[in-house]
């Protein structure tokens, strides 16, 4: 697919498969376009009003640029977690409830929205550290509790895919082991793409490894293969820190 | 993008050899451009105070042409609740709340007219509109924000009267409805802009939080952009609340003029602004009346003070980092502020904050000084409102400070 | 073409056939948020029609006399027939007076505001102060116009007094909205100019204020707008109902534009009928030209803008 800003190009040609149930993680220097594409599988690019895309991104067979998708659904599908924690400003119970009451189908009672939250809280290892105040404001948490409640927002619409952009760059170490540890938990469960500026980290915390330059695909493997024998020169460069 | 290191190796400098007293010299450097700036720091600073010196002289200027008659001649309950204004009957009569009223009641229709429309013009111009269709309803407001008072008055007088005469069939068009929807007509563009700034100031990473769980536009401003805007949100209908309280010329001339308490809006009325202006004309320099036009001026003053200073508390009270732990005792500041500068006097905002002592002290000492000690009760409260949530709880709630 | 997850062992096969077709909830989502953004458009035409028709009104009825004639000739008959040159000049005599003083302690208080002050007691008392002067009835500026310019200062009835009200009602116009500009100014400017041993006078000299004119413009345009337009401070402090002389001097009093609209409409008796609408147009183009002045340098600063 191609993408622009306005004039600007981002994205070239970029030609690439994810797996399942795997955790992939997508690594470049600034500017690569690794964030770009990212948004642009959630569809969140759009509200910019002057990003410009051809190409098709298929998920689960379908694409999401297609006539028929809606970004509606495919944001319900795919979930996005952003760079700094945005918890939106209403009580944890409600965070956890936001997606879920946009896409639900019928009225839940109270008793099924708490099954929900609860299943949800678990799922992102936090329900033991929050339940008993569920009612408090969202932001006052602190950044790793914030960070896992965007994540645990996304899971009660049952998305496929969740996308993650610099996950942990607002956290500090100990956090940040704590988001992994949870996204390694969470694999399997659910595809995850992570676009990371940290090499250590795309280094624990993946399966595969995409790397990025200047708005194309240079490589794409297995995260142990990448970083012990990459294939093309600009990706050795990087990994031992020549440039960027 | 293949790139070798650059590094090599260069020379170190050479240290450059500096003598002490030169470096003295250099740093205490009093020079032209030194006094320039001291200079200018001063002068800037007496234009900073002024506004200080201003919103004081305002209140002492009108406090003192009014003060004889407070001091000797004035019972406030018969200002305030005398139900006949009839300065010029001999004996007169000044009984200001058929004004009062008059005020009320334009004020509730204009309320009722501009809010829903400015609220709906924010979020259109805010949340919606995009490109040149933003611009181009930024400018109508704009325009409608610029339109001098004295010319909606001609329009409530010439086009509005006639209209409301002919629409509703009754006997005067100037009355509660035209000058309420002229009111309402000013006060909305200010109320759109300062409602429009609330929107704007939630923060976009929200907005991108929502979208991003597929979140339809309405549904982001519905749940996520309005809730979080509401504190800004009120403070813009107090300040609409406000100008549309002031408004005096406009009102006047489309309001009727009539010195009685309206019963319904199809009532002539009077506001205390159009009285104000009217009457200050006739009456004599010194006299009872002319006095009673100012002690109507700084009712007025202390009133809109106080609405400023809450809408403006809300606004930035808003800004400052959410403090934890702040919420462990609910903050009367605001309630005690504002009954402190009106009711001050009777030292209500001591009891409001568990001082019944002070209360008392407070009534005993207005009683026995003539109404001099409610000075202390406004100042009082005036403190309040300029303190931060956090620091009025601690100053007066938990450590229960008894003056100032 | 990029293809995530092409085959998925996991998911079900009913999901995957429509997995990001639009749902019924979603169309009804769409259709809400239809209905919500006519009908808030519809609202806010509703309240700019008024604005359109007013305009149209004073046009249609008060062009016709709006003759080059009607502006530089003497009023006479009470106002009720002749021109309005004295009311003009009036104005203007007072808009200057308001200027000379509002703008440049207008400019120094945003100064001091936006590059001295620091977050203390004083500098929350100095915005508190603004925002209630700005909030002040304006009947309550011509109280204390009287009691404090016209006799205080005994200045009398005079343009003088009038001038000065209206500078310290229009004061907190002038403060606002150059200090937002001053703040607009990047701080890595000023830290760049005091990093070369500027003094702190010298980086607001060389580097803020020539960055902020807009804002100084754009406040002494609304000076304009607000002191041309009010009348309530006026009326009781050096506007006059009716003179047929031009003010000889800042302690003389004038008549004035807005005062003689609103005393030609409320008190003059057998004014011809197009007389209010002629002198509420000439009222309003004055106001609404200075306005697009401030619009087009606005727009125009925008666009050259690249911090």
């Amino acid at each position: 697919m191609n993408l622009w800003y306005g004039d600007f190009q981002a994205l070239f040609d970029v030609n690439l498969d994810i797996r399942a149930g795997l955790v992939t993680a997508m690594i470049g220097p600034s500017g690569c376009g690794k964030s770009t594409l990212l948004r642009s599988v959630n569809r969140i690019n759009e509200r910019l009003g002057y990003v410009r895309t051809t190409g098709t991104i298929k998920v689960y067979g379908e694409d999401i640029y297609a006539e028929t998708s809606s970004a509606i659904q495919v944001r319900r599908n795919i979930g996005m977690v952003f760079q700094r924690p945005n918890p939106l400003p209403l009580s944890v119970r409600n965070n956890v409830l936001f997606g879920h009451r946009l896409h639900r189908t019928r009225s839940y009672n109270s008793a099924e929205e708490d099954e929900i939250v609860e299943q949800a809280l678990r799922q992102v290892l936090l329900w033991d550290r929050v339940k008993d105040k569920l009612g408090t404001k969202a932001t006052t948490l602190s950044l790793e509790e914030q960070q896992k409640l965007c994540i645990a927002r996304l899971l009660p619409t049952k998305p496929q895919l969740l996308l993650m952009d610099e996950q942990c760059s607002a956290l500090d170490p100990e956090a940040t082991a704590a988001v992994e540890e949870l996204i390694w938990e969470l694999r399997g469960k659910y595809s995850i793409l992570i676009v990371t500026h940290n090499m250590a980290q795309a280094r624990r915390a993946s399966d595969e490894c995409v790397f990025m330059l200047m708005g194309k695909v240079v490589e794409h493997s297995a995260t142990e293969k990448m970083f012990v024998s990459p294939e093309q020169r600009e990706t050795s460069d990087y990994i031992e820190g020549r440039f960027g | 993008m293949k790139k070798k290191s650059t590094l090599t190796p260069t020379p170190r400098p050479q240290l450059v050899q500096t003598h002490e007293p030169a470096w003295a010299d250099a740093l205490d450097r009093r020079d032209r451009a030194w006094a320039l700036d001291l200079a200018a720091r001063l002068l800037v600073l007496v234009g900073g105070i002024s506004a200080i010196l201003f919103i004081g002289a305002i209140f002492l200027f009108i406090m003192t042409e009014g003060l004889d008659f407070m001091w000797h001649r004035m019972e406030l309950s018969s200002l305030l609740f005398g139900s006949r204004w009839e300065p010029t009957v001999d004996p007169p009569e000044y009984g200001a709340l058929p004004l009062i009223m008059g005020t009320v009641w334009i004020t509730a229709v204009a309320m009722i007219i501009g809010v829903p429309l400015a609220f709906a013009a924010a979020v259109y111009v805010g949340e919606f509109a995009r490109g040149r269709q933003r611009e181009w309803l930024k400018i109508g407001i704009e325009i409608l924000a610029a339109i001098p008072s004295v010319v909606w008055g001609v329009i409530g007088l010439y086009v509005m009267a006639p209209l409301i005469k002919s629409t509703f069939g009754v006997q005067i068009g100037l009355n509660v409805l035209n000058a309420g929807i002229i009111l309402g007509l000013m006060a909305a563009p200010i109320i759109a802009t300062i409602a429009e700034d609330a929107l704007k100031a939630v923060p976009e990473g929200y907005r991108e939080a929502a979208e991003s769980l597929g979140a339809t536009r309405w549904q982001v401003i519905w749940k996520v952009v309005l809730p979080h805007a509401r504190p800004g949100l009120s403070a813009a209908v107090l300040l609409g609340v406000g100008r549309a309280f002031g408004e005096t010329i406009a009102v006047l001339m489309a309001s009727g003029h009539r010195l009685m308490a309206p019963e319904s809006v199809f009532d002539s009325a009077a506001t205390l602004t159009a009285t104000i202006a009217a009457e200050l004309g006739e009456a004599a320099v010194g006299s009872d009346h002319y006095q009673v036009l100012f002690v109507l001026g700084l009712l007025l003053f202390l009133i809109t003070f106080s609405v400023n200073l809450i809408a403006d508390r809300i606004v930035r009270g808003r800004k400052a980092a959410p403090a934890p732990g702040a919420a462990d005792q609910p903050s009367r500041r605001v309630l005690a502020g504002v009954l402190g500068i009106l009711l001050g006097g009777a030292g209500v905002h001591r009891f409001i904050l568990g001082d019944r002592f002070g209360g008392f002290l407070r009534l005993f000492l207005t009683i026995n000084t003539f109404g001099a000690a409610a000075v202390i009760g406004l100042i009082e409260g005036i403190l309040y409102l300029t303190k931060s949530d956090e620091a009025f709880v601690q100053t007066y709630q938990v450590n229960k400070k008894s003056w100032f | 073409m990029t293809t995530l997850d092409t085959n998925d062992p996991a998911a079900d096969p009913e999901v995957q056939t429509s997995v990001f077709a639009a749902s019924p909830n979603e169309h009804k989502a769409h259709t809400v948020q239809q209905v919500f953004k006519i009908g808030f458009l519809a609202v806010t035409l509703l309240l700019l029609i008024p604005a359109a028709a007013i305009l149209g009104v004073l046009v249609f009825k008060g062009a016709p006399g709006l003759t080059w004639e009607f502006l530089t000739t003497k009023p006479t008959d009470n106002g009720a027939a002749g021109g309005i040159s004295t009311a003009l000049v009036g104005t203007v005599w007072m808009t200057g007076v308001a200027l000379a003083f509002s703008l440049p302690l207008g400019v120094a208080a945003a100064i001091y505001l936006s590059e001295y002050a620091r977050d203390n007691w004083l500098t929350r008392t100095i915005n508190v102060a603004i925002v209630n002067l700005a909030g002040v009835p304006s009947i309550v500026h011509a109280l204390f116009g009287i009691g404090a310019f016209v006799y205080f200062l005994e200045f009398g009835k005079s343009v003088l007094a009038a001038g000065c009200t209206l500078a310290v009602m229009t004061l907190p116009v002038v403060i606002v909205s150059t200090r937002e500009s001053m703040q607009a100014v990047p701080q890595a400017f000023r830290d760049a100019c005091w990093n070369m041993g500027a003094t702190r006078w010298q980086t607001i000299w060389k580097v803020v204020l020539p960055n902020s004119g807009s804002g100084i413009l754009t406040g002494l345009i609304l000076v304009v707008c607000r002191a041309v337009g009010e009348t309530a401070p006026i009326m009781f402090t050096g506007a006059v109902f009716f003179r047929q002389f031009y003010a000889s001097g800042l302690f003389d009093k004038s008549m004035a534009l807005s005062y003689h609209l609103f005393s030609v409409s409320m008190h003059v008796k057998d004014v011809p009928e197009h007389v209010p609408y002629t002198v509420a147009l000439t009222l309003i183009l004055v106001v609404l030209s200075m306005n697009a002045v401030a619009i087009y340098f606005r727009m125009k600063l925008r666009g050259k803008k690249k911090w």
